[in-house]
């Protein structure tokens, strides 16, 4: 059932559709509560606790204060019980330092303590009760009567607010969540019709080869488990069966929400395995899976939604939108400063469009002058000859000023080619921008008068880089007669999540709990050896985009794709 | 079938044995271990040892009459070690809250006493606590705060623009005299493994602060969660002392 920890997520910009949702699936789901109390969300000791907990905030709207090492007064964000408890309420750990559970089912039971000191018996913490527990948060002081770690804030709160606060831990528990019993574990991964089918395949087929390896290794564990000592049995409790099940998303991204609810309310899913669909707007599937309180992990999407505050939504790069900042960060870098850009990109292609008007926001208090030029719209100018408002037309018009230009092209290979080659290579345009990820073809479609002053913008790793990068996941596909050179990218991408969520999952002693789903994956980037087509891949608690970092290179004289700048963060300007 | 491998002679049971071979190999084994393996992989507890903090108690409160002294103790730092070390420091730059780019050298040169810790923002256990304990110690420091420099680096300086660690350090009411830095990834790692704080994974951290009398002195090393109390007399022990030109 869903887990009953209330509203929506702080920050979720909710369309009229999504909030049908949510109530659809509450309703679907019979849980004890409505997930969105009517009227104030905060009416109830649960809610009042959950906004205490997840948010640090008093049922009289101020912020929580609590006192660390004895005198260290923390305030709001700093002392959040879901900071370092987590939202799940499963506990973190950093250093050496471990952060336990605080889920009502584990305060309210003994707990069996790991000896570090063999051969004394683990120990048993007592089982809290409301008073203790309560103590427990204003004076720091344990079931078993001794002081809890330094770390731990002891907070001054009223009678009252703690016993929202009790209340809600007491229905915040470890139980797992739909999609998974005791013997399988049920994923989705999301296929728009938009999407070729070749490349949809080719992602699939990586999907299809690691599910069947994983399930063939998985056998015994689960009756293993019940055998097993009760120091072993967290590792052997983690194991599942893998069911894959393909979510097809057909017609208007209007559409799909409801879709996606007719394919989860057929099947629920634990969680959500990326998806495909590179020049996808993803915000619909986004928008689904935080009313949905589903993991939705990292889709192949070039157009992910940049809102930070969404928990469920996982990425691995901010796409079109990195592009982007990438050329408004390198202008100031070029030597020969450009004070004026004109960029040319593509109303029918989301991508493209993305891509201009993010860089139009970038620019705005920039000082740098901006024109932007269509493709194929203006084609109504009256009275004007075909040659003058022709794309090639139009665009040197745009250039037509004195001062030191860039042109920023959000074009493929081939329109893009053809329209420099139409433009006279001007002194005053210093540098093409083009789009590594928009390009998809050779560099010699570049005609050579423009190409000394061309940059690409790449938000992965070089072409030449890709096959050390890869090595683990070609070798593998190979192996399972997968492999599909003309979709490097996308089977990177499946190879990648599949090998982070299966990492995460087999850490989880036994908890199947989405929200701790998502807390481990953040811990355990970091570890990532396989990182895909990223050179770095890197999550912290809060953190949903896994690489952050752009390069700009231009083509070489021999004809290779050579970096001109560092692999960095073009917010960090 | 399974006969034919070259095993070493000891005698497995058959389902052991099954559980050696399906290992996850896709799952946890191409994960590189993290430093935290023992700990993050027990259930989650209350303390591991309830009495850990009880123990190397570096503080002198815990008085035999006093019947919540240990209480009290507890409530203060959980102890923590001191060493002083030379610490060579690579020639690399580093860019402040205000994205200005510095040599770390000069950000270091100063002959005023220094502290140092390290964190990152999106860091949710100890990283509020110290940076609670520098904003607490500064708040004790009062018009002396202008004699001292105090300096965060963050070790996740890819997440970590300069406005991030500004919104950070309003966040703490950092003053003039606490900068945070940032840098590229590269060259902050140096940094970290040059005063040997760097574990890896940056969940890995640990509650390190430094400290320098002037720049001619050994970098004293706090290792664990010190009070402002505890920093405040280190502080202390290492001004008498150069005052008293030792």
């Amino acid at each position: 059932m869903l887990r009953v920890d209330g509203g929506v997520p702080a920050g979720t910009a909710l369309t009229a559709a999504g909030r049908w949702l949510l109530w659809a699936l509450a309703l679907s789901a019979a849980t004890a509560q409505p997930a969105l109390g009517g009227g104030d969300a905060a009416s109830t000791p649960v809610e009042r606790g959950r906004r205490m907990y997840q948010q640090g905030i008093l049922p009289s709207g101020d912020a929580m204060t609590g006192v660390v090492l004895g005198q260290v007064e923390l305030s709001g964000q700093q002392v959040i019980c879901s900071y370092c408890h987590r939202r799940s309420g499963l506990g973190a750990s950093e250093g050496q330092d471990v952060v336990p559970a605080v889920t009502g089912d584990i305060l309210y039971a003994p707990l069996r303590l790991p000896t570090s000191k063999p051969p004394l018996p683990p120990a048993l913490r007592p089982a809290y009760d409301d008073a203790s527990l309560k103590r427990a948060i204003r004076d720091g002081i344990g079931a078993d009567g001794e002081p809890l770690s330094a770390l731990m804030p002891r907070y001054a709160l009223s009678e009252s607010d703690l016993g929202d606060l009790v209340a809600y831990l007491r229905v915040l528990d470890s139980r797992p969540d739909p999609g998974v019993d005791d013997t399988e574990i049920n994923f989705a991964t999301i296929v728009p019709d938009s999407v070729d089918a070749g490349a949809a395949e080719a992602y699939l087929a990586v999907f299809d080869a690691f599910l069947q390896q994983k399930n063939a290794e998985t056998r015994n564990e689960p009756r293993r488990a019940a055998q097993a000592p009760w120091h072993r049995a967290w590792s052997l409790e983690a194991y599942r069966r893998w069911r894959l099940h393909r979510w097809d998303l057909q017609g208007p991204p209007s559409t799909w929400q409801a879709q996606l609810l007719r394919h989860y309310r057929e099947q629920p899913v634990f969680a959500v395995l990326g998806g495909v669909g590179p020049g996808v707007d993803w915000r619909p599937i986004h928008e689904f899976c935080d009313a949905a309180r589903l993991p939705c992990l990292f889709p192949t999407t070039d157009l992910p939604v940049a809102d930070e505050t969404s928990f469920y939504n996982l990425y691995l790069s901010r796409g079109m939108a990195l592009e982007a900042d990438a050329v408004a960060a390198n202008l100031p870098q070029n030597d020969l400063r450009p004070t004026q850009v004109v960029q040319v990109y593509d109303p029918a292609d989301d991508r493209s469009r993305v891509a201009a008007s993010h860089l139009e926001k970038s620019l705005s208090s920039s000082g740098i002058g901006l024109r932007a030029v269509p493709v194929g719209a203006g084609a109504a100018a009256t009275g004007a000859s075909a040659a003058a408002t022709g794309l090639g037309g139009r665009v040197a018009a745009a250039l037509a000023t004195d001062a030191p230009t860039a042109l920023v092209l959000w074009l493929a290979a081939q329109p893009a080619g053809k329209l420099l080659r139409q433009l006279p290579p001007v002194p005053r345009v210093v540098a093409v921008y083009l789009s590594g990820t928009l390009w998809e073809g050779s560099w010699d479609h570049i005609p050579e008068q423009w190409r000394p002053r061309s940059r690409f913008v790449w938000t992965r790793a070089l072409p030449a880089e890709l096959p050390q990068l890869l090595r683990r996941s070609t070798g593998w596909l190979r192996a399972k007669k997968s492999y599909d050179p003309a979709h490097q990218r996308l089977q990177a991408d499946a190879y990648f999540l599949l090998k982070i969520v299966g990492g995460a999952l087999s850490v989880n002693r036994g908890f199947f709990v989405r929200d701790f789903l998502i807390e481990r994956i953040e811990r355990d980037v970091d570890n990532a050896i396989y990182t895909g087509v990223y050179p770095r891949v890197s999550l912290a608690p809060g953190q949903r985009f896994v690489s952050r970092e752009a390069l700009i290179a231009k083509v070489t004289d021999s004809g290779a794709m050579a970096a001109v700048t560092e692999w960095s963060n073009p917010e960090r300007r | 079938m399974f006969q034919s491998l070259a095993l070493d002679q000891h005698r497995l049971s058959i389902p052991l044995f099954m559980l050696l071979l399906s290992a996850p190999v896709l799952a946890a084994a191409d994960s590189r271990p993290s430093h935290d393996h023992s700990r993050g992989k027990e259930p989650a507890t209350a303390e591991h040892d309830p009495h850990a903090q009880h123990h190397d108690m570096a503080t002198a409160t815990a008085g035999a009459d006093d019947p919540h002294a240990h209480h009290r103790a507890a409530m203060h730092a959980s102890g923590y070690q001191r060493s002083e070390h030379d610490y060579p420091l690579p020639g690399v730059t580093v860019m402040d809250m205000n994205g200005v780019r510095t040599p770390l050298a000069e950000v270091v040169s100063s002959d005023k006493p220094i502290f140092v810790n390290f964190i990152f923002t999106t860091c949710t256990t100890i990283c509020p606590v110290m940076t609670g304990v520098f904003a607490k110690l500064q708040d004790a420091l009062g018009d002396e705060r202008d004699d001292v420099r105090m300096l965060s680096f963050s070790i996740d300086p890819d997440y970590d623009t300069p406005a991030r660690l500004r919104a950070y350090a309003e966040l703490f009411g950092a003053e003039s005299q606490w900068d945070f830095y940032t840098g590229r990834l590269e060259d902050i790692i140096r940094v970290e493994k040059a005063f040997d704080v760097y574990r890896g994974n940056k969940m890995n951290h640990e509650p390190t602060t430094l400290l320098r009398a002037g720049p001619d002195a050994p970098w004293v090393r706090i290792d664990g969660l010190a009070s402002a109390d505890d920093l405040l007399r280190e502080y202390r022990k290492l001004t008498t002392a150069k005052a008293s030109g030792h």
